[in-house]
């Protein structure tokens, strides 16, 4: 109660002091992006990637899980084509990352994750990722990285249509549409995408035989609105509301004869933003409502579960900058989440409070820039400690830049582990970690060189400690404890080669890192783990990706390499290392009016036969054909 | 310049399916009489690990793990429940496979795979030709072991378990499976009918038959050791007349949040071994109703044979569920541990044969 008072008191002077500065804003018109502030300031010292455009167009009809486990050098734990699929950072745990949608967290309060195959690519156009830990700046759980999805504002656009279509040949079919279009005070846009797929590919069995993938079928229909309405010439005013429905049966593993397993997920996803913004100032408050569900039944065991989330979020945030060259953001932020979950024996509530701060300065002339954030959170069950970080970058020599990160993050237990009945522990404390990376990046100066390349080496190190793992009590009850501490470090590299000669355009990127990340205290159950390297994630890792156009014709070719995954925790078993190549070409026919674009796709064209997952069958050679049809109102062109 | 770019292009696209395509494979092999020593089914990860046997020779001390796929080259299945062995064929009962595995116990190959289960947990050979196997779709089903098909089912209570055969009559412990049942079905083998549903006390989840011929039950109660919740009951131990099928002798072990599990008997059988308050307790046939005497402690007990030939206990140890477990083997008369054995994840059921 005296905390919640405390949040009030502060909410009302943040937006009292608001209402005074903004007396004499600037009349000058900024772009606004629906996005919290925080997230819009450069973060010196972080190793960011962001998705090639083109690349990115290529993968707008696949869930977000293909795209990035393709495209990225992000870790994606798949159980299966349209199977859970999670982000694993920095040999981290999926549970330590975040999903990001427009600055709200996906991530569901009871798992502590979100499911990438349920979030359709093409409903966004600004995905970006941040490796390593910003618990500091985003709150809970951002341990290993977090993936940004954002929707930009089409203010002053023409009217576009887009209509795309795609089949995979083993019966999976998807259709999507967008209309956006924008004056200089509306700007809308809306998506919907629709997806039956039957998932019926062939795979190698254990016996070496071909069989088909049955009780596999999956479909899922979606709806991402967004309109926003410029108040007068500093205040604008943003909604959203996105709606996803997936009904999707579970294969059996290898190791089964049969299942009859089925999911059913339900979300209603709405935010509404509004922003002002002077020259110099910008203050915004921000809401978002979710009501999420998931029914799983199991017919062979006579399971029936279902749990509904409703998740509110509000934060307020203020943002001034000086001289040019510094500016401060503060903010505060409460999320409240209600769950009503059959294995809780009741509903319960967690509520979540923070307050946070940063200071960006650029370093004149040098060109150096660091950034200080700091955090408090707020919370009446658990100590959450103070989340500081400081990252600063800049030039070493002309063509060589430093960067340098420190963070402390956290990770509050996720419902499930406190309310799980039986099981649940409402003792755990929070996870904690302090990470540390160094980078560089060599970019040659370009002058007139034809290939413009960039070559970026960072090392991180990565200190959990309680972190939190089920443990055994009897055979039929596990419990949530504090009992690892883990230590993950290693080293990433990218190296990015750009010719653009005409019409030509070619772009390699090519990504290796290595990733031990290895269990430390233990006791007398968890003694067989210490030093053994944590399950699924590979000591090595490389991908690449190589996009060629000329002309009107574009192709890519898409490489991945996983290592050798231990599957258990003692090391006694792994799954071999993995190679996936597809390849993309294409076509462009272009009008003053319209853009066809016909694609064409070998998924695994070396037909490689790989779990990703113990027992998940994966699909070998198959083929996808995408047909994408723009039309603009008043195209540049 | 356009050449030069097209070469590129091209020279990166060979050299990335070159190196792209680098594959590694390896192969095991082995010779050995897996009928003489012990078997060990470990039931795996639980979501989606497979199942493996483990095979030890008690004189050499020699361990061999995974011997299924060794020899076979694939794995067993999801969560390996049980194994027994009947006519010189071991039969592993898959559970979440919803499948029986048979090899031949001296080479471990594969001889057939029984399928036609919904959730198989125990398997009990009636004679050359058929089999009961446990099922928790509330069933025993019928099985020919000349064709290796499932031919019928018996209707039983919640969650059929652990059997036993006393005569031509099956003795089927009904636990209830994902709940609670407190029900012995006894099915006349000759005719595969249900002879009588006895009620018991909650959760029988070991039977084992006496010098006498009397029937012992352990009905370990309601509730988990360690997680107390209300509507917890008490655990009984309780003596059944085969020909009468009636409760002749019950006793109280534990209490509501203390409960015994599993039920073994010595080679004289006239000792009652079973796993109660993290170690195994022993009670004599001829002192029913004196208080159980500790043998052994050690926690995370999961199996529990008794070695008639030897006088040893052979329990296991299950860790953490996610490691390889171990099977502990101690003295039955003092209790001393005589050696650990490496297994499995779970180690669950142990055969010992000599």
């Amino acid at each position: 109660m005296k905390k919640g008072f405390i949040v009030c008191l502060l909410f009302w002077a943040l937006t009292g002091l608001a209402q005074h500065t903004f007396t004499d804003s600037l009349h000058l018109l900024k772009p606004v992006e629906i996005q919290a502030l925080r997230l819009n300031l450069p973060a010196p010292g972080a190793h960011t990637e962001s998705i090639d455009s083109a690349m990115f167009w290529m993968h707008s009809n696949s869930s977000m899980a293909k795209l990035i486990s393709d495209l990225s050098t992000v870790m994606v734990r798949s159980y299966g084509t349209g199977g859970l699929s999670t982000l694993s950072f920095r040999g981290t745990q999926t549970n330590q990352s975040g999903i990001f949608w427009n600055g709200f967290n996906l991530n569901q309060a009871n798992l502590g994750m979100a499911d990438l195959s349920e979030i359709p690519a093409f409903f966004f156009n600004d995905v970006n990722i941040q490796f390593g830990g910003s618990s500091s700046v985003l709150g809970s759980g951002i341990i290993g990285g977090s993936l940004q999805l954002g929707n930009q504002d089409f203010f002053s656009k023409p009217l576009t249509l887009t209509l795309s279509s795609s089949a995979i040949s083993f019966h999976n079919y998807s259709l999507a549409f967008k209309a956006s279009a924008g004056s200089s005070k509306w700007s809308f846009s809306t998506s919907f995408t629709g997806n039956s797929d039957r998932n019926d590919f062939k795979y190698r069995s254990l016996e070496d035989s071909y069989k088909r993938l049955s009780h596999a079928m999956s479909s899922g229909l979606g709806m991402l609105n967004t309109l926003s309405y410029r108040l007068n010439s500093a205040q604008t005013l943003t909604m959203a509301v996105w709606a996803q429905h997936t009904d999707k049966q579970i294969p059996a593993t290898l190791v089964m004869n049969s299942s009859k397993q089925r999911q059913v997920d339900k979300a209603l996803r709405t935010s509404l933003q509004w922003t002002r913004v002077s020259a110099v100032q910008q203050f915004q408050v921000r809401t978002a409502w979710f009501s999420e569900s998931q029914h799983y039944t199991n017919g062979l065991i006579s399971l029936d579960n279902t749990y509904r989330l409703g998740t509110w979020c509000t934060e307020g945030e203020y943002k001034r900058q000086f001289q040019h060259n510094t500016s401060i953001s503060a903010g505060i932020t409460y999320r409240m989440v209600k769950a009503d979950i059959t294995d809780y024996h009741g509903k319960r509530q967690q509520d979540e409070a923070a307050l946070f701060a940063s200071l960006l300065h650029i370093w004149k002339p040098e060109g150096w820039s660091s950034r200080l954030n700091v955090r408090q959170d707020l919370d009446n069950s658990y100590h959450i400690p103070f989340c500081p970080s400081f990252g600063t970058e800049g030039p070493l020599t002309g063509n060589l830049k430093l960067r340098l990160l420190i963070s402390r993050n956290y990770r509050i237990p996720t419902m499930n582990d406190r309310f799980w009945l039986p099981g649940g522990n409402p003792d755990l404390l929070p996870e904690s970690s302090w990470n540390e990376e160094a980078g560089i990046d060599w970019q040659p100066a370009q002058n007139d060189r034809l290939v413009n390349v960039l070559f970026r080496l960072t090392a991180y190190s990565i200190q959990m400690k309680n972190m939190i793992l089920w443990e055994p009590f009897t055979s039929d009850i596990w419990s949530p404890v504090n009992i690892q501490e883990v230590w993950s470090r290693g080293l990433e590299s990218s190296l990015q080669a750009k010719i653009d000669k005409s019409d030509m355009h070619l772009l390699l990127i090519v990504a290796y890192s290595y990733s031990p990340s290895t269990y430390q205290g233990s006791n007398q159950l968890t003694k067989a783990y210490e030093g053994k390297q944590l399950i699924y994630v590979p000591l090595n890792k490389a991908n690449a990706n190589l996009r060629a156009s000329a002309g009107k014709y574009f192709g890519l070719i898409n490489g991945s390499w996983s290592g050798k995954r231990y599957v258990q925790q003692d090391n006694e078993k792994a799954l071999p290392s993995y190679t996936v190549l597809n390849l993309t070409v294409g076509r462009e026919f272009i009008s003053s009016l319209s853009n066809t674009r016909l694609q064409f796709e070998i998924q695994n064209l070396l037909n490689t036969k790989f779990q990703a997952v113990q027992y998940y069958p994966e699909p070998g050679i198959s083929f996808m054909f995408n047909l994408t049809f723009t039309i603009h109102k008043n195209p540049k062109k | 310049m356009t050449m030069k770019v097209s070469t590129l292009f091209s020279i990166l696209v060979v050299l990335m399916m070159v190196v792209f395509s680098c594959k590694k494979e390896d192969s095991t092999s082995g010779n050995t009489d897996y009928s003489k020593g012990v078997m060990i089914s470990n039931e795996g990860p639980y979501l989606s690990g497979s199942g493996t046997v483990t095979w030890f020779n008690p004189d050499t001390k020699e361990v061999k793990q995974d011997i299924f796929e060794t020899v076979n080259g694939k794995p067993l299945g999801n969560i390996l429940q049980s194994m027994d062995l009947h006519n010189g064929k071991v039969y592993m009962v898959v559970n979440n496979a919803a499948k029986i595995e048979v090899a031949d116990a001296s080479t471990f190959k594969s001889t057939a795979t029984i399928t036609g289960f919904s959730l198989p947990r125990y398997f009990l050979g009636i004679s050359d030709t058929k089999a009961y196997v446990t099922d928790w779709a509330n069933v025993v089903d019928i099985v020919n072991l000349e064709g290796n098909t499932v031919t019928g089912t018996i209707p039983t209570q919640t969650g059929p378990d652990l059997m036993l055969k006393s005569g031509k009559f099956v003795f089927v412990l009904n636990d209830g499976g994902f709940s609670v049942d407190s029900t012995i079905t006894v099915i006349n083998s000759d005719n595969d009918q249900v002879v009588k549903t006895l009620n018991v006390y909650n959760r029988p989840t070991g039977i084992v038959e006496d010098a006498a011929g009397k029937v012992w039950v352990m009905c370990s109660g309601k509730g988990y050791n360690d997680f107390p919740a209300d509507g917890d009951t008490k655990g009984y131990l309780i003596r059944l007349d085969p020909a009468t099928q009636t409760i002749d002798l019950t006793m109280e072990i534990g209490d509501e949040h203390n409960h015994a599990e599993k039920l073994v008997i010595n080679s004289e059988k006239n000792m009652l071994y079973f796993l109660f308050n993290r170690g195994v307790y022993r009670l004599n046939t001829a002192f029913a109703g004196a208080e159980p005497e500790r043998v052994l402690s050690h926690d995370r007990l999961n199996a529990l044979t008794y070695d008639g030939a030897n006088n040893i206990i052979y329990t296991s140890d299950r860790m953490d569920f996610q490691q390889a477990g171990w099977v502990l083997r101690y003295q039955a008369s003092g209790g001393a541990l005589i050696d650990s054995i490496p297994a499995g994840i779970v180690p669950g059921c142990i055969v010992v044969t000599h």
